[in-house]
């Protein structure tokens, strides 16, 4: 190992390191970056999808095991109203989606969670799905949270068509004429989701059941199988349709064309909480994207193939780049930036060659000067691309059970506590969280729909019904009482005395060892930007087209590119993500 | 028709916020109650019974030395309450109310083998568990380990049977939720926009 080297994997013996606990050690490793940095709302609202994103893992996997999927029941009539099922049969067992499609009004169609109708509705069975089961769910899956699933289902979900772009590929298709392929990439699905439920929700079977299952490794697992056959039943609702409509002359759609569909989905304010929510996942999904980067960092020498496939793949994502429009001000913003950086990107990249010394740990230490967040964090994306093998593996220690429960150690002392909350949150110590601006946000949940809201503290009445969602203030209001307390006392003493800060006392000792667990900004302050919650987890998920429709909800596209069931075996997903590719890939 | 221990864990997290505990009591009961049913212990008839009484009538109590489970487990979890040393010796908690509440914060404690006194509750039976008693004299007691074996979480689901206690967790529950004013709904995600593009 020479001199560089053995430096570079010095760490700051002050971080804790998620590694060294990890199965897979085998690869030299850079410095982490630190959670000051990476832990901030601006940058993880600037992540993109990368190979550790969980669509991409998932069709891996699916590949890898080599699945195969069958459609038993297509029972949909003339006016598209009816039940299909769609199955995914793996090594050990089976999955299947059962889809519901009904006529919805327009003035019925909304894409927020308070609608009460959908143009589909679906769940995903463990196993298959037999005429009773399927008759069990009729009555429950398209009332979605008013009705009620066992735990022989997984997964809760309905979708919209996108009207126009869905009526455009029914007319095309009935008349014989493939869609116009303009339209197909800039709306980018046939439907959209609204809400994809997991987990135990409206009595879906709990993550206990089926989490230690190999098929399922990683996160959302379930749901994102679901949202890849939703996927295929959307289109082939549209071709039956124009089937029916006009039996002598309808084609299917070419399946190049066809791949330029992915599934649309709007999400709001209820999954903003997620992250706050679930620090063991976060810190874990977190710490494998950055562990993942110290690898590709600690590169000693680049193969030319990689460079060249780094070269082609930027050069595409730089196209993408210039393709993504939105109507959102600041994202406009950020992509005008993106796109500058891109050319940068790609510059550099010509220049890169295989004799340069540590070429991605240099081109990142560029990239921190000269290039925007979202540039920064498109890089760092890129730079897994051609590292498989080690960065793939990291995927399996991207779960953790948020359910496990976590029990206060109240025997520690309160200066103790007191010199946690220092190293945790001394972000916060700086924020004077009796002024209006740092809480001018309360966290609440309506009556309404029972989903999660963001209100103003100072304008309504909702305080009463505030939300423990705001990690900084609430360690604030601590430290200020525990450092009036008695030090040598225990912390269970404390708490008896306070009762109101046992959540985050807990909070506290549950991410003191996880250096990725907790966001490092005011959740509750007057300029944060929810969106920027929605969608560091949507980019996990693997989400693109990110289209914010506010501060507070966006849209986003969902296995856009990615091949369907009927192609997966001689596809690699991999290969299929950014779009401009779909014109040379090999897969027929 | 069925809950999952997840649903169920949430809900009893939010009904003892309702009930009007502090988050973190909350998310103690919402553990001690998944820990019960998946042992199949009456833990929501426990919870909902407590919570109900808590709710309600705390106010009208004019004895002051009846504890809550919640918080004396809290305590015990947190090391406040010294647990004993000696076999021969108990700790006195006094009088608890619904008293099977108490059982999962001691069961977590690290490598202890500790008794809890006063649940009425029969050492080893297939009969389901009987009604939780509403309170009593509760002591704890170091023991050695039991001569039949502890059931470990063995159930998935709370049956149909106890839908009049998700009803009652669903109501305190709601007293978190905030009513909904016109500032809200045109506040909430996605308003005053068609959907229909």
């Amino acid at each position: 190992m020479d001199d560089r080297k053995t430096d570079r994997l010095v760490r700051d013996p002050h971080l804790p390191h998620p590694q060294a606990e990890w199965p897979l050690k085998e690869w030299p490793a850079a410095d982490m970056r630190p959670a000051s940095q990476v832990m901030r709302l601006a940058r993880m609202g600037s992540f993109h999808q990368s190979r550790l994103s969980f669509m991409r893992v998932l069709l891996r996997r699916l590949k890898e095991q080599g699945w195969r999927f069958d459609r038993p029941v297509f029972d949909i009539d003339a006016n598209g109203v009816g039940v299909a099922t769609y199955r995914a049969r793996g090594p050990e067992r089976s999955y299947t989606l059962v889809a519901f499609a009904h006529q919805l009004d327009d003035d019925k169609r909304s894409d927020r969670v308070i609608a009460e109708a959908w143009d589909s509705t679906f769940t995903l069975c463990d196993g298959d799905a037999d005429e009773a089961t399927i008759r069990r769910l009729a009555d429950n899956v398209p009332r979605q949270e008013a009705g009620r699933i066992s735990e022989d289902e997984m997964v809760l979900s309905r979708a919209n068509k996108s009207v126009r772009l869905f009526a455009h590929v029914v007319d095309r298709l009935s008349a014989g004429m493939q869609p116009d392929k303009e339209m197909l990439d800039s709306v980018g699905y046939l439907v959209r989701t609204t809400a994809v439920y997991g987990s135990g929700k409206f009595g879906a079977a709990d993550r206990a059941r089926w989490g230690d299952r190999p098929e399922f490794t990683g996160s959302f697992q379930p749901e994102l199988l679901a949202v890849w056959l939703i996927r295929t039943f959307s289109i082939d609702l549209a071709e039956h349709l124009a089937q029916c409509r006009a039996p002598d002359t309808a084609v299917r759609m070419d399946p190049a064309l066809r791949r330029c569909l992915g599934v649309g989905n709007s999400t709001g304010l209820g999954m903003a909480p997620f992250l706050i929510n679930h620090p063991r996942l976060i810190n874990a999904w977190i710490a494998a994207r950055e562990t993942a980067l110290s690898r590709v960092r600690a590169v000693a020498h680049a193969d030319e193939a990689d460079i060249a496939k780094l070269r082609n793949l930027s050069a595409r994502a730089r196209q993408n780049a210039y393709d993504w429009q939105v109507a959102d001000a600041r994202q406009t913003d950020k992509i005008t930036r993106l796109r500058s950086d891109f050319d940068a990107i790609v510059s550099r990249f010509d220049a890169i060659s295989a004799s340069d010394a540590y070429p991605w740990d240099t081109l990142y230490r560029w990239a921190e000067v000269h290039l925007s967040l979202e540039g920064q964090e498109a890089l760092v994306s890129l730079l897994f691309e051609p590292y498989a093998k080690m960065v793939d593996g990291l995927a399996g220690c991207m779960s953790a059970d948020e359910t496990a429960p976590y029990r206060i150690d109240g025997r520690m002392r309160c200066e103790t506590a007191l010199d946690l909350l220092q190293q945790n949150y001394d972000w916060a110590s700086d924020i004077d969280f009796d002024s209006p601006d740092p809480q001018a946000r309360v966290w609440y949940v309506s009556e309404e729909k029972l989903e999660p809201r963001l209100g103003e503290r100072f304008e309504e009445p909702l305080e009463p019904y505030e939300q423990p969602l705001s990690p900084g203030r609430d360690a604030a209001r601590m430290r200020r009482d525990l450092a009036a307390f008695d030090g040598a006392e225990s912390l269970g003493a404390f708490l008896l005395a306070y009762p109101e800060h046992r959540h985050i006392a807990r909070r506290l000792q549950l991410v003191s060892p996880l250096p990725y667990a907790e966001i490092r900004d005011n959740t509750i302050d007057a300029a944060m930007v929810p969106v920027d919650l929605l969608r560091c987890k949507l980019s996990f998920f693997g989400a693109t087209k990110f289209d914010p429709r506010s501060d507070r909800w966006l849209r986003i596209t969902m296995y856009q590119g990615a091949p369907f069931p009927d192609e997966l075996e001689r596809c690699d997903p991999d290969d299929m993500v950014y779009p401009e590719l779909r014109a040379e890939t090999a897969c027929p | 028709m069925s809950w999952s221990l997840g649903e169920t864990g949430a809900l009893a997290v939010k009904a003892t916020r309702g009930a009007g505990f502090s988050w973190g009591i909350a998310e103690d009961a919402g553990f001690a109650v998944t820990w019960l049913l998946a042992r199949g212990l009456p833990g929501a008839t426990a919870l909902c019974s407590y919570l109900g009484w808590h709710a309600d009538q705390r106010h009208l109590q004019l004895q002051t030395d009846i504890l809550c489970p919640l918080l004396t487990g809290a305590a015990i979890s947190d090391g406040v309450i010294a647990l004993p040393d000696d076999p021969d010796d108990r700790v006195a908690l006094g009088t608890i109310r619904m008293p099977l509440l108490l059982l999962p914060f001691v069961a977590c404690l690290d490598n202890e083998n500790i008794w809890v006194h006063g649940l009425n509750m029969p050492d080893q039976t297939d009969a389901p568990p009987p009604p939780p008693v509403g309170m009593a004299v509760c002591s704890l007691q170091r023991g050695g380990v039991p001569d039949w074996a502890a059931s470990g979480a063995t159930h998935t689901r709370l049956g149909s049977e106890f839908a009049c206690c998700v009803e009652t967790l669903g109501q305190l529950a709601h007293r978190t939720y905030a009513p909904a004013t016109q500032e809200s709904r045109l506040a909430g995600a996605g308003a005053g926009l068609t959907d229909n593009d």
